[in-house]
C-alpha cells in the first residue's frame, strides 16, 4: 500500500493540540473536547435538540446545493459556450460579467430576500450565483482552447456549424467545463451553509450550526463543521474521479 | 432499368490566386501573386518553395479554409468557397481528436453524413486496414507513434472518398525511416484509390519521389516560378542518376541559381 504517513502528520497534531487545549481550558462553551464532538458525529441519525438529525440536515443542504448548482450549470454552460464561440457574445457580456463577478454571493442576500422572500428560492439564488461564474468563465475558456486544427479537420468533412458544436467544441471543452463545475460546486457548498444561517431557515447544516450555537451546544457546532468538510471532500473526490475516467486525454494533448 | 454512371474525371483549376494580408498598420503584404495551374485526375502534384513563400496558405486556399484576395479555385468548374468533403486534408500535425479512439476519429465523417453505425464501422475499419492500423483501432491518438497518427489521419481523409487529397507537410515531423515507409505507403494507397494528391513539402527528395508534377514557387511574394513534369519511372530510386539530376535542377530553381 502506498500509504503516506506524513500527510496525516499535521491534521493529527492539530487534533492532539485541540484536545490538549480543550482539557486545559475545560470550558465546553469555548472549546468542546473531541469525545463530545465524536459522540455527535458517530450518531448521525439521532435527533439534535428537536431540529432533526445530522443526516437529515445534511441531506437538506445537499438537496438545496444540488438544485442551485443545477440551475447555475443550465445557465452558465450555454452562455459560456456562446461567449467562447462568438466574439460578439464576449464583447456584449464580458463587461457586465467582470463587474458582477467580484461581488460575493452573500452580498446579494438582502436583494435576494426582497425579491424572492425568505425561503428556498432566495437560498437557491445565492447558491446558483456562487456556482455560476466559475462555470461560465471556465466554459468560455474551454471553448477558446479548442484547437483550430480540430475545427478545420472536421470542417473538411463537410461539417455544419451544429456538427462542429456537437463533435468538436463540446467534447473539446468538456474537461474545462467539468473543472469549472468542480470549482463552482465547492463555492455553492460554502454558499448553502452560509445562506442557511440566515433568519427564516429551519433546516440544513448551516441552520443546525446556528441553532446549536444558540443553545450553547458547541460540540454540535464543531460536529456540523466537520460534516460540512467531509461532505465537501467526498464530492470533490467524485468530481476528480469522473475527470480521471473521462477527461484523461486532456493531459496528453493540448 | 439501365444505370448510366458517368464518372467524370476530377479537375482542379487555380486561376490567378492572389493573397494579401493586412498587417494592421495600413500596409498590406502580398504573400501569393497570380498563381495559376491545374491538377488533373489521379495526378500527384508537389508544391515546393522556400520557407515563407506561402505554400501552406496556397493549400489552405485550395481547401477552402481561406479565401483568396483575388482569383478563384475551381473544382470541376465549381468555385470552392468553403471546406467540404470533396477534398480530404492531412495536416502537418495530425489534428486527430484526442477524446476519440482511432476508429471513432476515422468514422466521424461518416457520422456527420448520418450513416448507420454498423456500416460506418465497417467502412472505417476497411480504411484503417488499408493504412495498416487495423490493430490499433481502439487506441487513442496519443497512444500512437507519430507515423501511426499520420496514417490514421490519412484513413480519416480517405473514408469520405474525396476526389482530391491535400497534404500539408504531413511527414515533416517523422524520422527518416518512418518517413520513407509512409511515402511508399502513400504511393500504394494512391494506386489503389486513384486519388489526385496535392502535397506541400519542403523536401525536394520527397517531392520528386512522389509527384508527377512539381510546382516551384518563388520567395515573397510567392509566384509560380517553374512547373516541372517528373517523368522518372516508378518505383523511383532515390540514388539513381536521373533522380539526382532532377534534384539538382529543382534545387537550382529553389536557391536562385536558375532564374
Amino acid at each position: 500500500m502506498n500509504f503516506r504517513f506524513h500527510k496525516l502528520l499535521l491534521p493529527l497534531s492539530l487534533i492532539l493540540l485541540w484536545q490538549v487545549l480543550a482539557l486545559y481550558i475545560s470550558n465546553p462553551f469555548v472549546l468542546p473536547n473531541i469525545g463530545a464532538v465524536l459522540s455527535v458525529l458517530l450518531r448521525p441519525t439521532a435527533d439534535i435538540l428537536g431540529s432533526g438529525s445530522l443526516i437529515d440536515n445534511a441531506m437538506m443542504s445537499l438537496f438545496r446545493v444540488a438544485l442551485g448548482f443545477l440551475i447555475a450549470s443550465c445557465l452558465a454552460v450555454p452562455l459560456g459556450l456562446a461567449m467562447g464561440h462568438w466574439e460578439a457574445a464576449r464583447d456584449v457580456a464580458g463587461g457586465l460579467i467582470s463587474a458582477l463577478r467580484p461581488v460575493p454571493p452573500l452580498a446579494w442576500v438582502p436583494l435576494a430576500m426582497a425579491w424572492l422572500k425568505i425561503g428556498l428560492l432566495s437560498i437557491l439564488f445565492i447558491i446558483a450565483l456562487g456556482a455560476f461564474f466559475p462555470i461560465l468563465l471556465s466554459t468560455a475558456q474551454g471553448v477558446l482552447g479548442v484547437k483550430r486544427s480540430w475545427m478545420e479537420a472536421v470542417s473538411m468533412m463537410g461539417a455544419r456549424e451544429s456538427d462542429l458544436i456537437r463533435s468538436v467544441i463540446l467534447p473539446g471543452s468538456a474537461p474545462e467545463i467539468w473543472n469549472g463545475m468542480r470549482v463552482g460546486f465547492g463555492i455553492a457548498w460554502m454558499c448553502v451553509v452560509a445562506a442557511e444561517m440566515l433568519p427564516g431557515t429551519s433546516s440544513g447544516l448551516g441552520y443546525l450550526i446556528m441553532y446549536a450555537y444558540g443553545w450553547g451546544q458547541i460540540q454540535v457546532v464543531v460536529a456540523g463543521m466537520v460534516a460540512i468538510g467531509i461532505i465537501g471532500i467526498l464530492i470533490d473526490q467524485l468530481f476528480i474521479a469522473v475527470e480521471r475516467r473521462w477527461f484523461s486525454w486532456r493531459s496528453y494533448d493540448r | 432499368m439501365v444505370f448510366l454512371e458517368v464518372i467524370r474525371p476530377m479537375k482542379l483549376e487555380l486561376k490567378g490566386i492572389t493573397k494579401e494580408f493586412d498587417q494592421g498598420n495600413g500596409n498590406t503584404v502580398v504573400t501569393l501573386e497570380d498563381i495559376s495551374f491545374e491538377i488533373n485526375d489521379k495526378e500527384i502534384v508537389g508544391i515546393l518553395g522556400p520557407s515563407g513563400c506561402g505554400k501552406t496558405t496556397l493549400l489552405r486556399i485550395i481547401a477552402g479554409l481561406e479565401r483568396p484576395t483575388k482569383g478563384a479555385v475551381l473544382l470541376d468548374g465549381v468555385p470552392v468557397t468553403k471546406p467540404g468533403a470533396r477534398m480530404g486534408m492531412i495536416f502537418q500535425e495530425h489534428a486527430l481528436l484526442p477524446w476519440r479512439s482511432v476508429l471513432e476519429n476515422v468514422s466521424l465523417g461518416l457520422e456527420i453524413l448520418e450513416i448507420p453505425p454498423i456500416q460506418r464501422q465497417e467502412k472505417a475499419m476497411s480504411y484503417l486496414d488499408l493504412v495498416g492500423l487495423k490493430d490499433s483501432s481502439k487506441s487513442r491518438p496519443y497512444e500512437l507513434s507519430g507515423g501511426m497518427r499520420q496514417r490514421a489521419a490519412v484513413a480519416r481523409a480517405l473514408v469520405l472518398e474525396p476526389s482530391l487529397l491535400l497534404m500539408d507537410e504531413p511527414f515533416s515531423a517523422l524520422d527518416p525511416q518512418t518517413r520513407k515507409q509512409i511515402q511508399a505507403d502513400i504511393l500504394r494507397i494512391q494506386e489503389k484509390t486513384s486519388k489526385a494528391i496535392v502535397l506541400v513539402t519542403h523536401s525536394v527528395e520527397e517531392a520528386i519521389f512522389l509527384a508527377d508534377k512539381l510546382i516551384i514557387l518563388s520567395a515573397r511574394p510567392g509566384k509560380v516560378q517553374k512547373i516541372l513534369e517528373v517523368k522518372l519511372e516508378r518505383p523511383r530510386d532515390r540514388m539513381s542518376l536521373q533522380f539526382l539530376e532532377m534534384r539538382e535542377e529543382v534545387l537550382g530553381y529553389l536557391d536562385g541559381r536558375t532564374p
